[in-house]
């Protein structure tokens, strides 16, 4: 075991904030005109008539139909492939194998082990081994099954425990023992704290592997123009590292390729790395000279899936009047095939652990195994999804052990603001007793709780997340977030940013903090971001990073241009700038009422002297974050806190769970535009209730078993009961104007919320997801069920 | 030639009779306002408005259907309507409302939930909120978590309430909830020439959602017959000592026909059935053509002691008990070339109940589905049909516990009896819908669930 270099326990709960303000981060306002309203997101009306185009809908002139041809088998050597017989086929323009890409491709840098289309080795049933390009979708279907191709079957690993079997026959020869990442890490006095401690819960828990989902399924157009350049529309929630990768494997310089995102059908994490078929797309237009689109079927795009890790989880947690809580924890994550952020994921796995309560005694191990399915990778609350479920199912069985109320036991315990945890994520704002006490108000906990009749249950679980990581998945200095403004003598102010927005409203976001800053009608304002070309570069939509990083470079850039227009007008005026305001779209002198000017005018004025009127700004995060390897992943400008109340009613008759309703309360730091915030946290909660109940990506012999969205449940309207949302504000000194993340962070509580109030109904704990009737009724039928707090016989 | 009105447009194709209608929309004619997200049913990306002309009303009646898996030879003489053909100018009151509530994330699935509100608005169902959610019960959304759509279904009914004096055609098109050129459309589907349906040979194609799924590739090379009729055609309907069902009745008409008034909860039994754009095509003759162990109608006609009626030309060639037709997995009594034409069931003072349990509540396939009807006299059980589905190959009418039952007068310890016989009858398997055990715990659930309710008058303790 590596010890971290510095000792934690000097690094303890902090008082103040030692952190050096970061200059660009813009926390500083708290009177707004704009902020806090909602006004239509800019692309609803195009949504609600059809007429927003996702990239499935662009049509180019001659475009040809890829497709590519996936692997029948779990492990096998690929002897041979060969597209010769492919190629003669009328209408067949190209036919590629991964013979034609030398790179390997892979989002984390130390990871790349992915080929665009497999070489010698297929590592799960349904990866691409070739693609074609053919005038039509039944020409390409003819195409690929007259690929040949020759198999050696290898012995395949359908699970990490017979992966990791001494001897078993290697996935990747680069990685011994089939290992993908390991952590091992400890934080105080693990052993000696459980030897004191007054009361200890442990349990085996397994979270079942999920899947994103997305309504959209992958799909990708790619085209090169007459001039050399490449064009590539993606359903990408990273077009830059798209951008990056494209250059790199096609060994195109980059200035050469523009990558355009379209509306995206939604991506949770499933669409947020480069992909081989994007590759293929673009290698084949380069090809043949002509534009080639791939669209996925819906079992295509499970295939793809990079969804939730399957994790089994040992966790021990013990109480310690007054430290708080010690904890023993080991998580094992079935990889798949390849690593894509899976080195992230086993760290994240374990790193917000020790938060949210005071945990001053942390141990922590974690293993990704390859395994011969398809590979996991990021959703929606990244690798903490899971241990957050077995913590707080834990912290319920604490409660009771102790007989303290949930709500009462967590107020005491939360680690509150201006600190920092034991392995040195350093928290800023803090809502989360505040989100306690809502919820509960609203729930009508503390006449629920243990109250109702037996069938009946109500309960409770806590989560915290990050608002985008202190430090890149590529290790560069420039900025991790990028705005450009254009102010036209129309009147109309044009931001340009490479956010994706992908249904998040990223778009909205921005032109809020735009018309905010500047002080002018969000209608006069128009946020640009899906073209390369003209945006200036932002990281993507993944980590919950876009509110905080792209909404402080937005204002920043803001900031700028207003300047420059006060300084014009304040000359006019003679007067200083500081006498100057911007409000309701015109300018005014604080101390001459008299003296106002209509924003238009204004501008016209700045742009006659200054000439053309623009401005950028940009966001990089602080370095933060303890000192330890490993260290860097976890520390985040900003954590944002949930809770969240579940009620519902278990069918005596069928065990099937009837859900009620769940208050979900979130602190983010800022509703900027609160029915984005809402919609985030509704979202959130009734994927985590998925999750929670039904839904489960699971493979047979390496073959999914759930290919499409009928086997793939995720619930109805009919199915989901109320969910109410709670807006918490605690500005958080490093988000603009004091913002945080919504879109993540508050799934985490849903699935032990659930699994609580499962309890509360009937006494039985849950240890594995989803919560399917089968062990419902089993349990029920058993006779060990009763009502939690009654005596036995009154139950 | 396939003709029918795609939104203001008369089109006429030759394109193969089971290409689906989304194929159609999109590919041939570019209307990619109607998205695919999934092409088996399951999502209602695609879904689009479809309407029927009643020739004697002169009125057009409008469904939402899934037009992934509908074959575009069913829509010779209709009215399909997608999202381009709805306002051009200004959303409409849908739109307007999904704006407003930020009903509209990632906007995948917005078209689908628009055009399914639209068949709402265009209805003659109740105007409740209730009525609104169930409306979109086939549209998954994956962004909003629903509570903004649920608002929208409170804006649509109170709007639509307050405007009800109006909710004729052109009441709708002075509200601006459909564009005026729906005025014109029940005279230009009169035009279209009529076909006749049922000719031809090859295989049968009724709504398309289970051959669509199975083989979708394959059925648009094949021949096929159309078996689909317009809603007029498709009757249910009293004809002395029993009820007709016709082959082609589609889910929903049997969830509105008032034949099955008799049976309490009647609508809420069928909306377990997959999803309004799905019930609104499927068909009975197609659910027990298909012969899933689990066929929802299949289990239901079972136990309603129905008769069912095949024949290559005409209804009434072979009639014989449905309890017959299922022979072994995916085997039934049944010629090449023969047509399931329809159900005859019997009518009498006896009461029935439909249960399913799924892993999902609404929008599934049972885990185990059942069914039972029974008739009493004197305080005595007259006469029993029991039937379960996921528990066997077939579709399983339970034989020996509905004749065990007859005659006696039913308690707890005769119950107690059947559930043995019932156990006995039964072989369930392991599988995706659950384990076998479960499958058993869960019948047996059901058939003491049977016993509570239909005996609850009889005063015996179950
Ligand atoms: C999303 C989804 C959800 C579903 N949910 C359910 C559910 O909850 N419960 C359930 O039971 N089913 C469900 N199904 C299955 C399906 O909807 C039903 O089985 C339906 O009744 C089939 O009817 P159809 O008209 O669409 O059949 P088709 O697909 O048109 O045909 C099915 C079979 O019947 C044959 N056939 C059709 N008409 C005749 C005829 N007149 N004579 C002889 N053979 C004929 C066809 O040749 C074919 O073999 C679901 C399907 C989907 C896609
Ligand atoms: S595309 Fe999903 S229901 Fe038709
Ligand atoms: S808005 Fe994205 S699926 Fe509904």
């Amino acid at each position: 075991m590596v010890k971290p270099p510095d000792d934690p326990r000097t690094l303890h709960y902090l008082n103040e904030r030692i952190i050096p303000r970061n200059q660009d981060c813009h926390s500083d306002k708290t009177a707004f005109s704009v902020v806090g309203k909602t006004y239509p997101k800019p692309d609803a009306y195009e949504k609600v008539t059809g007429k927003a185009r996702y990239t499935a809908d662009l049509k180019r002139p001659r475009c040809l139909v890829g497709k590519l041809l996936r692997s029948t088998h779990a492990h096998a050597r690929l002897v041979r492939v060969d597209v010769s017989k492919a190629l003669q086929i009328p209408g067949v323009f190209a036919c590629v194998s991964g013979s034609d890409f030398g790179e390997l491709i892979g989002i984390i840098p130390w990871t790349k082990d992915e080929p665009v289309l497999a070489k010698d080795v297929v590592r799960y049933i349904g990866e691409p081994i070739a693609a074609v390009a053919a005038t039509s979708e039944s020409v390409a279907q003819q195409a690929l099954a007259c690929i040949d191709v020759h198999y050696e079957p290898f012995t395949a690993h359908f699970s990490p425990e017979q992966a990791m079997v001494p001897d078993a026959v290697l996935i990747h020869s680069q990685a011994p023992g089939n290992a993908s990442k390991s952590v091992d890490w400890e934080f105080g006095e693990v052993d000696s704290a459980f030897a004191r401690s007054q009361v200890e819960v442990s349990g085996n828990f397994h979270f079942e592997a999920t899947t994103h989902a997305a309504l959209e399924t992958h799909a990708v157009l790619a085209e090169m123009g007459a001039d050399g350049r490449l064009c590539v529309w993606s359903s990408t929630q990273t077009p830059y590292y798209l951008h990056r990768e494209l250059a790199t494997v096609l060994g195109m310089p980059a200035h050469q390729i523009r990558v355009i995102r379209p509306h995206i059908g939604g991506g949770f994490g499933g669409k947020s790395e480069p992909f081989g078929h994007e590759i293929c797309a673009a290698y084949l237009a380069k090809q043949t000279g002509r534009p080639v689109k791939f669209v996925f079927s819906r079992e295509e795009t499970f295939l793809t899936h990079r969804g939730r890790h399957a994790m089994d989880m040992d966790l021990r947690i013990g109480y310690l009047p007054d430290e708080g809580l010690v904890m023993d924890y080991q998580a094992l994550l079935d990889g798949g095939a390849y690593s894509s952020y899976g080195m992230i994921t086993t760290y994240y796995a374990g790193t917000l652990n020790a938060g949210l309560y005071r945990v001053p005694h942390y141990r922590w191990k974690s293993q990704r195994v390859f395994t011969n399915k398809p590979p996991a990778g990021p959703k929606r609350g990244h690798g903490t999804v899971q241990p957050r479920f077995a913590i707080e199912c834990l912290v319920d069985q604490l409660c009771e052990k102790l007989g303290r109320d949930p709500i009462a036991f967590r107020r005491e315990l939360a680690l509150g603001p201006n600190t920092e945890t034991v392995n040195g994520l350093r928290i800023g704002s803090s809502g989360f007793v505040t989100c306690l006490e809502k919820s509960a108000d609203q729930s009508g906990w503390y006449q629920k709780f243990r109250k109702m009749p037996f069938g009946h249950g109500i309960g409770i679980a806590g989560s915290w997340y990050l608002s985008g990581t202190n430090y890149p998945i590529n290790p560069e200095s420039n900025p991790q977030s990028n705005v450009q403004i254009k102010a036209d003598r129309s009147g109309l102010i044009t931001l340009f940013c490479g956010a994706a927005d992908i249904g998040q409203g990223s778009d909205a976001m921005l032109r809020h903090l735009l018309a905010e800053e500047l002080g002018v009608d969000p209608n006069r304002c128009k946020v640009e971001s899906q073209d390369s070309d003209i945006c200036p570069v932002d990281l993507g939509s993944y980590s919950s990073r876009v509110t905080l990083m792209a909404g402080n470079a937005a204002i920043s850039a803001a900031r700028h241009l207003k300047n420059q227009i006060l300084q014009v007008i304040a000359q006019d005026w003679h007067s200083s700038t500081k006498q100057l305001m911007i409000a309701d779209d015109r300018v005014f002198h604080l101390d001459r009422p008299e003296q106002s000017m209509s924003f238009v005018t204004a501008l016209n004025r700045a742009e006659s002297v200054l000439g053309a009127l623009g401005s950028t700004g940009s966001y990089n995060s602080p370095n933060r974050g303890g000192l330890y390897r490993g260290a860097l992943v976890g520390p985040s400008p900003a954590y944002s806190f949930t809770v969240h109340i579940a009620e519902l009613e278990v069918d005596l008759n069928s065990g099937q769970i009837k859900m009620k309703r769940i208050v979900a309360a979130h602190d983010c730091g800022r509703a900027i535009h609160p029915q984005l915030v809402e919609g985030q946290i509704e979202g959130s909660v009734y994927m985590g209730m998925g999750e929670a109940l039904l839904e489960r990506y699971e493979t047979a012999k390496g073959l999914i078993s759930q290919p499409n969205l009928l086997e793939y449940k995720m619930p109805t309207i009919l199915d989901v009961g109320t969910i109410e949302s709670i807006i918490v504000e605690s500005p958080d000194p490093d988000g603009p104007y004091g913002a945080k993340e919504a879109g993540e962070g508050p799934l985490h509580a849903a699935i032990p919320a659930i699994a609580n109030a499962i309890y509360d109904a009937i006494g039985l704990r849950l240890y594995q997801t989803p919560f399917e009737p089968g062990q419902i009724l089993k349990a029920l039928e058993s006779g060990h069920c009763y009502k939690p707090g009654l005596p036995r016989e009154l139950s | 030639m396939i003709q029918f009105y795609l939104n203001d447009q008369r089109v006429e194709t030759d394109a193969a009779p089971a290409t689906p209608l989304l194929d159609f929309i999109r590919t041939h004619r570019d209307l990619v306002g109607t998205k695919a997200g999934c092409r088996e049913g399951d999502c209602g990306a695609c879904c689009v408005l479809l309407g029927y002309l009643d020739p004697q009303s002169k009125h057009v009646s409008y469904q939402s259907i899934t037009s992934c898996l509908f074959p575009l030879g069913n829509v010779h003489g209709t009215h399909v309507v997608t999202v381009e053909g709805l306002q051009e100018i200004a959303p409409n009151p849908v739109q307007t409302a999904m704006v407003t509530r930020g009903a509209t994330q990632c906007g995948f699935c917005t078209p689908g939930f628009v055009m399914s509100w639209m068949a709402f608005a265009l209805g003659d169902g109740a105007l409740t909120g209730q009525a609104a959610e169930q409306a979109i019960d086939g549209n998954i959304c994956r962004c909003t978590g629903y509570q903004s759509l649920k608002q929208v279904a409170q804006d649509l009914t109170a709007e639509l309430n307050r405007s009800l004096g109006q909710r004729d055609l052109s009441g709708l098109v002075s509200a601006c909830w459909v564009p005026a050129y729906f005025r014109d459309i029940p005279g230009q589907l009169a035009a279209i020439p009529a076909v006749s349906a049922g000719s031809g040979s090859g295989r049968f194609l009724a709504g398309g959602t289970d051959l669509l799924v199975q083989i979708p590739e394959q059925i648009q090379e094949e021949s096929v017959v159309l078996v689909h009729r317009q809603p007029g055609k498709r009757s249910i309907r009293e004809q002395g000592d029993s009820l007709w069902v016709d082959g082609s009745a589609t889910v929903t008409d049997l969830l509105n026909s008032p034949c099955f008034d008799w049976i309490p909860n009647w609508t809420d039994q069928l909306r377990l059935i997959s999803s309004t754009p799905i019930r609104n095509i499927a068909t009975v003759a197609g659910n027990l053509a298909n012969a899933s162990p689990i066929g929802d109608l299949s289990i239901l006609f079972l136990a309603m002691d129905a008769e069912i009626s095949v024949g290559i030309h005409e209804p009434d060639e072979r009639r014989f008990p449905l309890a017959d037709f299922f022979l072994d997995y995916k085997k039934l009594l049944l010629n090449p070339g023969e047509r399931i034409w329809g159900l005859t069931i019997p009518k009498g003072d006896s009461r029935f109940q439909f249960l399913k349990v799924s892993k999902r509540t609404y929008l599934d396939i049972a885990s185990v589905n059942s069914a039972m009807r029974i008739w009493l006299k004197d305080n005595h059980i007259q006469r029993v049909a029991l039937a379960a589905g996921g528990v066997a190959p077939v579709p399983l009418y339970l034989r020996e516990t509905s004749r065990f039952l007859e005659g006696k007068k039913p308690d707890a310890q005769i119950f107690e009896q059947a559930l043995a016989i019932a156990n006995r009858e039964i072989a369930p398997i392991s599988d995706v819908r659950g384990s076998a055990e479960y499958k058993r715990l869960l019948l047996t659930q059901q058939l003491k669930v049977h016993f509570e309710t239909l005996f609850r008058d009889e005063e015996v303790a179950v």
